[in-house]
């Protein structure tokens, strides 16, 4: 029997990024107000996320709403940068992997309210579970002889916004699996083993969608935990899923020590970022430091303990459905 | 016309003999295909390679197998090889479970036979994609060979044929970058920049793992999928001459200082 408890809060973040082009002064929040619609009757979204069921992908007919871009034009004209700009839709898939452009427009043909984007080539984009479509100003050649703090080379943006299309359901890093005495031993496992973890996805792979670990846990602890709700239980509960987040940790402990980034999206990422939060004021944790307390120091695993000790309260309270 | 797939769960129990039932669940999406006789063709082609190359390896320890250049080769003929049964566009290659089921079912024998190591031990399931779904053998074969192909009527360039199999796997395959097939391209061009050598790097192992780090971050400013051939070499050309110019390239020696293992952190 397996049931699915959900580590509560695989929150995103969207950092702001810290770009080099400190002459565009604001300008990079042009396309702030861009939107999305996916079916003629729909109202336009907002994004970054828009949730949309797999089976409606193939049928989308997008259309990209824009602000008012005449005081951008502008702008880009002061800076010599008009010339060279364009506005580029492009698109991303998860599998097969590709990124492509889907639209480019001067400027001329942007003035429109909406731009219809080819509807064939999107849903081309859009098979799977999850898509991405940009929309974004960028420099459409070279403009070598921009002067410091400009875009110069082709590709390079001055303004963007992502529009994340597809299943938004919440991330359920693990399963729970209760295991009969016998089946311990078919694993090769002690009689009365508490718990183990068992590895079924990645944990620094970019878009992870499935789950990365089962916890299989003992029959009698299974039965204990999740069919009584008094407090000793909740307590059990708590201390349970702390050494679980570690154990979850530990068995990936190869895959983090060889990350050099975290890839995006990635649930190393995502416990990188909670790891942070949780850990309070004058404690900053990184993927360098998590490494660290794997490797050997002792201080730090101890503070990892207790950070985990913070975040596995709110996946006690998750948890609290079964 | 349906298109055979199935679960990471259920085709773990089936390599792990925990089931001897090889029901697949099929998806009715996409044009008819023969999925089953294309890739079972291709583990036809593929198995006479094998046997050259486990000939070759049969008086080599272990450990050397895997640097061996026969496997390298090998893959870039597997490369070729899924990618040619494979149709050019259908919904089923948007389907994980559909890569899943290639992998487990008509290709197998030749993944296990790739990753057969020290007597009864089982390949990893990570390269059936179970684990980790970028691992998957089938797909970053046909991977590999989709982004060494500019004009589909001609089939993958000798791209395919440079860089080492790790080398794909960290550099390609796992960065957001790799998506991009211009700039994949350049990537491998400005590492493996010649033809008739196809495994000699200009870069040692380490300035490889910087010239990929450099590129993200100039990506994340970048959209690269607006990159064409030219602009993607001359984005390298310029990331390769800032790696040149900071500290000069160190030894071209592939491969890093081994870690030492970490003790359990399981205290």
């Amino acid at each position: 029997m397996t049931t699915t408890a959900p580590l509560a809060g695989a929150v995103r973040t969207e950092p702001r990024l810290v770009r080099p082009f400190f002459a565009l002064r604001g300008l990079d929040e042009a396309l702030d107000g861009a939107r999305l619609r996916l079916f003629p009757d729909d109202p336009p979204a907002d994004g970054p996320s828009i949730p949309l069921p797999p089976d409606r992908m193939g049928d989308v007919e997008p259309v990209v709403l824009l602000p008012s871009l005449e005081d951008v034009w502008q702008r880009l004209g002061k800076l010599g940068l008009r010339e060279t700009v364009r506005l580029v839709v492009t698109g991303f898939r998860e599998l097969p992997r590709l990124e492509t452009v889907v639209a480019t427009l001067p400027e001329s043909e942007v003035a429109r309210d909406e731009i219809h984007l080819p509807a064939q080539e999107v849903r081309l984009l859009f098979r799977g579970r999850r898509a991405e479509l940009r929309v974004a100003l960028c420099l459409d050649r070279d403009a070598a002889a921009a002067g410091p703090g400009l875009p110069r080379w082709k590709g390079h943006w001055i303004a963007s916004k992502r529009f994340r299309v597809g299943t938004t359901e919440e991330r359920r890093l693990f399963d729970v699996e209760r295991v009969e005495e016998e089946r311990w031993t078919q694993l090769g496992f002690p009689r009365e083993t508490l718990f183990r973890i068992e590895k079924v996805g990645a944990i620094d792979e970019e878009d992870e969608e499935g789950k990365i670990a089962v916890l299989q846990l003992h029959a009698s602890v299974y039965d204990k935990l999740f069919q009584r709700q008094d407090k000793a239980v909740r307590a059990a509960k708590t201390l349970l899923f702390e050494h679980v987040a570690l154990a979850i940790v530990d068995a990936f402990r190869t895959e983090i020590l060889e990350s050099e980034e975290p890839a995006p999206r990635s649930v190393l990422a995502g416990l990188v970022d909670r790891l942070s939060r949780a850990a309070g004021s004058g404690e900053r944790w990184d993927l360098e430091r998590l490494k660290k307390a794997l490797r050997d120091d002792d201080e730090d695993w101890q503070k990892l303990r207790a950070v985990f000790s913070r975040i596995s309260k709110s996946v006690e309270s998750v948890a609290r459905g079964f | 016309m349906p298109y055979p797939t199935v679960s990471s769960a259920r085709a773990k129990e089936v390599l792990l003999g925990r089931t001897a039932s090889t029901d697949v669940l099929e998806k009715p999406q996409g044009p008819p295909y023969s999925w089953e006789e294309k890739l079972a063709s291709a583990a036809r082609q593929l198995e006479p390679l094998l046997g050259d190359v486990e000939s070759q390896l049969v008086a080599l320890a272990p450990v050397k197998r895997k640097m061996s250049e026969a496997w390298r080769s090998f893959e870039v003929s597997a490369a070729r090889t899924i990618h040619d049964a494979m149709p050019r566009t259908h919904e089923a290659l948007s389907d994980r479970e559909f890569w899943t089921w290639a992998a487990c079912f008509p290709l197998r024998d030749v993944i296990r036979r790739r990753y057969a190591g020290k007597p009864k031990h089982a390949p990893a399931l990570e390269n059936f994609g179970i684990g980790s779904f970028s691992e998957n053998f089938v797909y970053r074969s046909w991977l590999r060979a989709e982004i060494c192909t500019v004009d589909p009527e001609d089939g993958p360039c000798d791209l395919i044929e440079r860089g080492s199999i790790d080398f794909w796997r960290s550099h390609i395959f796992r960065q957001r970058y790799g998506a991009s097939p211009a700039l994949a391209r350049a990537f491998v061009r400005a590492v493996y920049p010649h033809a008739e050598e196809p495994t000699k790097a200009t870069l040692s192992g380490p300035d490889i793992r910087q010239l990929a780090k450099n590129i993200r971050k100039v990506a994340s400013n970048l959209l690269v999928a607006t990159l064409d051939e030219h602009a993607a070499e001359e984005l390298l050309r310029r990331e390769m001459t800032r790696l040149r110019g900071n500290d000069g390239p160190r030894l071209a020696r592939e491969g890093t200082r081994k870690e030492s293992p970490p003790r359990s952190a399981l205290r």
